[in-house]
């Protein structure tokens, strides 16, 4: 019994001390342990990661990182804020097989994926239709967003499992799957912080249960163009949810109308007040029925280009408040296609009727009250000169809910606007257009064609931002394997996709930079996608992320020189607009560590770019540019590098066919040697231009009677204060400082107007302008300057004698001297052109 | 009863009688038919706006037009935007060879048109198309000065020298455009308005000290002929040269200032220019500013102490032939005093 009893009690010891042993291996007990780490770049932000103990191995070693759980605390930054231009790692474990970068594929390697991304694509035109619609997480369980996150994450990767190529593109399909995708971005994209002030709140939690969803919503919220300061969109979308309520944000227009102008006004940075504002005028009137009905149709990226226009303040001068907006929407009701000419409405007008300056506040000082301090209104009565205009045109069709925008030209302001699907400029005058507003601070017109052509192609794009929404997250999570396939996957499907390109250009430059094969493999993506039609985009992209990266790795200066004179080779024209290739070319230059190299880099892109029509005289002119801002040294570099571009352009043809174009090509490049205030060139291409093209120069010269002296002014190089519209025919210049006489622009703006620069200091006879017209306006005297340095300038007198087409300055007594002239009047718009320009007067000697 | 039933029916029958609209199909058919009456045209959006819809339907539809266009050629003129094959052949057989003319702003309209196809009236402002009532009195308001200015112009067409001249100026008094051959090759009597050039003015001023351009304005105003916005652009130019002074001269005083713009005012106190005048007493006379606030709006004048009495408003001033205030050549001898003294002194009128 005993015995028995002994058994019994060993072998229950014995159980419970097998029970002990196997407890924690068959029920483990979680510990959960604060991993504490610096986020980079942003050292007083903390982020902190709940892990299981088993998980963290890349730590065990450093028991300081550890620290016991807090019984009851308010998180901090828990997920970090993520923005386009960075990558943040979390503390998670590294997987070996993820820590590799996969090798470059050839376009053969990405058929199977790119063949399941149409797939994708289709199927995502087919689900939005569908609407699909998860309320998952409720609004309290917004309270705490990093355990949605850390919820989701692990979901996501529980997915993906294999996280191979085709288990990503599978697991994209689901719109479930994806709904938790954009959940995760939202949540990387504002950071848990964010969306916990979020839900502070007074709608903030029923905002954020609503938004997160619905699949659609969050969709256009994510991906319809570029997202900045996520906390103030939310911001301002719970204060636009407050107002109109939930029934109202489900109509589709009320809620296009509210995320574009929460997107738009968080990017750019305008307050609350104004953004309600806007809202409010841009629904209301669609609710009224008041705006086009082209309007009805526009998808999210582009209403950002309406709800988002500029200038929102309510008050006189600005054109964007939703008072002046209101007046050209009741005012000037027209079919799309009428709005591109609307500032024909209005009288162009440098001066109102009071003789008051457009530029000076009196100008529509009193009439304000008159016009309700409505800024379209009051240019409407008064007129105005080309800002007024191009504004009023385009804020009439803005009003109406149609896509435009104003934009820069050198001394001008025109406009963009979009008839249909295809956008047209307005009041344009010059080919140098900046956009004032553009989806990727990128101002140039060409951009705004890509923005086009890549958003219109929507559920393409669509499924490459969804990926690289992947790639995003799976590098946070340290899988940096499967987050280059997505990249690479998502660049190659979508290849004008440029925010998409340059992030992952970006991802390159950190994980592989000495990766020649796959800076090799996205050059080639880049010239195969965008270097198709947008060239100026894909001429920017190689010179800004690619070449600065790859040009190290080619060891053959040949090879390298041949790669980017090829990518000139690959445009045939302009594109969608010319564009300044200045930038492409220092980018190219830049990498020649030698003059040698220099030399041979400028006779190849000579060789290519002087035979393509359009090119050839832009790279004259950034030659004759790079030829002045070289150091000055013994000067024999300069001279070497001139002597290649005149040999260059003598190479041009004279034939009647090539005349126009070689008349074009030296024109743009004897106005850089002006501007460039390069003597010998401007000399130079003046004759070169004289002896190819003679019957382009006047037959007979002006009749003019001169100065004691010899024309001293012959030698020298002329200026003026502007080109447009001219700038083919810029030679006429240089015949405008010979017996030939010549033609060129003549513009008067403040210190602006006809510059001459001579061979030596002079001591001056007379001056003798031919107009190319009767001068009929005396009312403002033409006076002249002298300088010895181009710095300083010195008035002489007495002011010009206007007889006929002449304006004459007779210096005999005025003991006037120096190196340069000019002359100077106060500006009008019109102006007649300048046909002869003589200096009379005698060379001083050393 | 029976007095009932035959004012009703008396009522139908003028509506729907033989003082109907002729209704045109089409543009040249209009143009064609009209002869001396005005051609009424409906212009509005066909398929993007909605608020065309809805001003067709109640103009149109319920014929609210009726009886505002009797005599009228009337045509319904649809826009299209982005037109499709369908659309664009409608255009095309409505328009014929010709065009619309310019000088419409907005739609949806009414536009007065000549058989000559000029623009002789227009019914565009949102206050006007507001609702069928308002934009119907204004047509008619178009209409009827139609008839007039083209009864003035069939005398002035019989008429010769300034008898001739003077109808001519009657006729283009009358607020409505004036037909495109009017004029026809003898525009004399006419060459002050129709050549007149506010901004040559503006800078033929420039040239001139005060005397010179006082009486430079002074006597363009004697020579007649301009109209009342032509007068107050006139004064708005030389009010303006003196408000400026200019190289080497101080601004005119402010007296003399508020002297000119308030005459500019009188000229025709609604106008813009009107309105430009009473804005240029408050800011540059009164040192004040014009305040945004919401309607009515009151003028806020922030400026120093000025003694109202002072003011030389239109009751203190001489009156011109024109109606107006008038300064004399004397007072612009006012440019050398104290640009910075806000009272008006002795020296202002010296």
């Amino acid at each position: 019994m005993t015995a028995r009893l002994i058994k019994l009690l060993t072998g229950s010891f014995l159980f419970f001390c097998l029970g002990v042993a196997l407890f924690p291996v068959l029920f483990p007990t979680q510990v959960e342990k604060k991993v504490v780490t610096r986020v980079d770049k942003a050292p007083t932000v903390v982020r902190d990661t709940v892990v299981d103990d088993w998980s963290n191995e890349d730590t065990e070693d450093d028991d300081s990182a550890w620290e016991e759980e807090p019984e009851d605390t308010t998180p901090q930054i828990r997920v970090a804020r993520q923005d386009d231009e960075t990558f943040d790692e979390e503390n998670v474990p590294l997987d070996p097989k993820q820590n590799v970068v996969p090798e470059a594929r050839v376009h053969a390697q990405f058929t199977s994926a790119l063949g399941e991304m149409r797939r994708f694509a289709e199927k995502l035109e087919k689900q939005e239709a569908e609407d699909y619609k998860n309320a998952e997480f409720k609004a309290a369980d917004w309270n705490d967003p990093e355990k949605i996150y850390f919820t989701l994450a692990d979901r996501v990767l529980g997915k993906l499992g294999k996280l191979d190529e085709a288990s990503v593109l599978q697991y994209m399909q689901d719109p479930a799957n994806r709904l938790d995708l954009a959940r995760i971005t939202l949540i990387r994209k504002a950071g848990s912080q964010s969306i916990r002030t979020i839900t502070t709140l007074p709608k903030g939690k029923e905002l954020l249960e609503h938004l997160t969803s619905d699949l659609n919503w969050m969709t256009n919220l994510l991906h319809s163009g570029p997202i900045k300061s996520v906390e103030t969109v939310l911001t301002y979308l719970e204060s636009i949810y407050r107002q109109v309520g939930p029934k109202e944000m489900v109509v589709p227009a009320t809620r296009r109308i509210a995320t574009t102008t929460a997107l738009e006004f968080a990017r750019e940075g305008w307050n609350e007040t104004e953004m309600l504002g806007r809202f409010n005028y841009y629904n209301d009137s669609w609710k009224a029925g008041k705006l086009n009905s082209h309007f009805d149709n526009l998808q999210y990226w582009e209403t950002r280009f309406v709800t988002g226009c500029k200038q929102p303040a309510d008050s006189a001068g600005s054109w964007g408040g939703p008072r002046n907006l209101s007046w050209h929407r009741d005012n000037v009701r027209l079919p799309m296609e009428r709005y591109l000419g609307a500032e024909g409405q209005l009288a162009y007008r440098l001066r109102n009727v009071a003789g008051d300056s457009v530029f000076s506040a009196d100008y529509l000082a009193p009439i304000w009250k008159h016009v309700n301090f409505t800024t379209g209104w009051a240019y409407r009565e008064i007129g105005g000169v080309c800002g007024a205009l191009s504004h009023y045109a385009t804020y009439s069709a803005l009003a109406a809910g149609l896509p435009a925008a104003t934009m820069g030209e050198p001394g001008h302001c025109a406009y963009a606007m979009r008839i249909g699907n295809e956008w047209h400029r307005g009041n344009s005058i010059y080919w140098q257009h900046s956009l004032h507003k553009t989806f990727w601070d990128e101002h140039e017109w060409g951009y705004l064609i890509l923005t086009q052509k890549l958003y219109e192609d929507r559920f393409k794009t669509l499924a490459a931002d969804y990926l690289v929404s992947m790639a995003d997250f799976l590098t946070a999570r340290r899988k940096m394997k499967a987050a280059f396939n997505c990249y690479e996957v998502a660049v190659k499907f979508q290849p004008i996709n440029w925010p998409a390109m340059k992030r992952y250009a970006a991802y390159l430059k950190l994980k592989a930079p000495e990766d020649k094969d796959k800076w090799m493999t996205l050059h080639d993506a880049v010239m195969d996608g965008m270097g198709k039609e947008h060239f100026h985009a894909a001429a920017t992209m190689q010179s800004r992320y690619v070449y600065p990266n790859l040009a190290p790795l080619v060891k053959d200066r040949n090879k390298l020189n041949k790669m980017y004179s090829g990518l000139f080779s690959h445009f045939k024209s302009w594109g969608a607009n010319r564009w300044d290739i200045a930038p492409v070319l220092d980018a190219q230059i830049s990498t020649c560590k030698t003059d040698d190299d220099r030399k041979a880099y400028l006779k190849e892109v000579l060789r290519v770019l002087m035979k393509r029509p359009d090119y050839a005289g832009a790279v004259l002119t950034w030659g004759l540019g790079y030829v002045a801002s070289l150091p000055e040294g013994d000067g024999s570099v300069q001279e070497e590098f001139t002597n290649m571009l005149v040999q260059a352009m003598s190479r041009t043809g004279a034939s009647r066919k090539q005349a126009d174009e070689t008349w074009a090509t030296l024109g743009e490049a004897i106005h850089a040697a002006a501007k460039n205030k390069e003597r010998r060139t401007f000399q130079a291409i003046g004759k070169l231009a004289l002896r190819k093209c003679k019957n382009k120069f006047p037959k007979k010269g002006p009749r003019i009677k001169g100065f004691s002296g010899r024309v001293v002014s012959a030698t020298g190089w002329i200026d003026t204060a502007t080109t447009i519209g001219d700038m083919s025919n810029c030679c006429l210049h240089w015949g405008v400082l010979q017996r030939s006489g010549g033609a060129m622009p003549g513009k008067f703006e403040g210190k602006s107007g006809l510059t001459v620069g001579l061979e030596k200091k002079c001591d001056f006879t007379g001056v003798v302008c031919v107009a190319s017209a009767k001068l009929e306006k005396k009312d403002r005297p033409f006076y002249l300057e002298v300088s010895d340095d181009g710095q300083n300038w010195y008035r002489v007198r007495p002011n010009g004698v206007i007889s006929g087409d002449q304006i004459r300055f007779d210096l005999k007594n005025s003991e006037a001297s120096g190196k340069f002239v000019r002359m100077l009047r106060e500006g009008d718009k019109y102006e007649p052109g300048i046909a002869g320009f003589y200096v009379y007067g005698k060379p001083q000697k050393n | 009863m029976l007095k009932n039933i035959f004012k009703i029916t008396a009522l139908a029958a003028l509506l729907a009688g033989p003082t109907q609209a002729a209704v045109a199909r089409t543009y040249p058919d209009a143009l064609a038919k009209t002869g001396r009456n005005p051609i009424v045209i409906f212009i509005y959006g066909a398929n993007y706006d909605k608020v065309s819809e809805r001003t067709y339907e109640e103009f149109i539809k319920k014929n609210k037009i009726a009886p505002y266009i009797r005599q009228t050629t009337f045509l319904e003129m649809p826009l299209y935007q982005q037109p499709n094959d369908r659309e664009k052949k409608d255009m095309e057989k409505r328009m014929g060879d010709k065009r619309l003319p310019g000088g419409i702003w907005s739609y949806p309209c009414l536009a007065v048109v000549d058989a000559k196809g000029t623009l002789r009236g227009v019914v565009q402002s949102p206050d006007e198309m507001k609702d069928p009532e308002t934009a119907l009195a204004a047509l008619k308001v178009h209409i009827d000065n139609f008839y007039k200015q083209e009864k003035i112009l069939e005398r002035a067409r019989k008429a010769k020298g300034e008898r001739k001249a003077d109808l001519l100026l009657e006729a283009a008094d009358i607020d409505l455009n004036m037909p495109s051959d009017a004029l026809g090759k003898d525009a004399s009597g006419l060459e002050n308005r129709t050549g007149f050039d506010p901004l040559s003015l503006v800078e033929a001023l420039q040239t001139m000290d005060f005397d010179q351009a006082n009486a430079h304005v002074r006597k363009m105003m004697a020579q007649g002929g301009y109209s009342k916005l032509q007068r107050q652009m006139m004064m708005a130019a030389y009010a303006g040269h003196l408000r400026r002074g200019g190289e080497g001269k101080k601004p005119a005083s402010k007296e003399l200032l508020r002297a000119l713009y308030t005459e500019m005012r009188n000229i025709d106190p609604k106008s813009t220019y009107g309105a430009y005048a009473e804005g240029a007493i408050v800011i540059w006379v009164e040192g004040g500013k014009l305040t945004d606030d919401p309607v009515p709006t009151e003028i806020n004048r922030t400026g120093g102490n000025v003694d109202s009495s002072a003011g030389s408003g239109s009751s203190n001033g001489t009156k011109t032939a024109m109606g107006s205030t008038a300064i004399s050549s004397d007072d612009v001898g006012a440019e050398d005093a104290d640009a910075q003294d806000d009272e008006p002194s002795d020296a202002d009128f010296e």
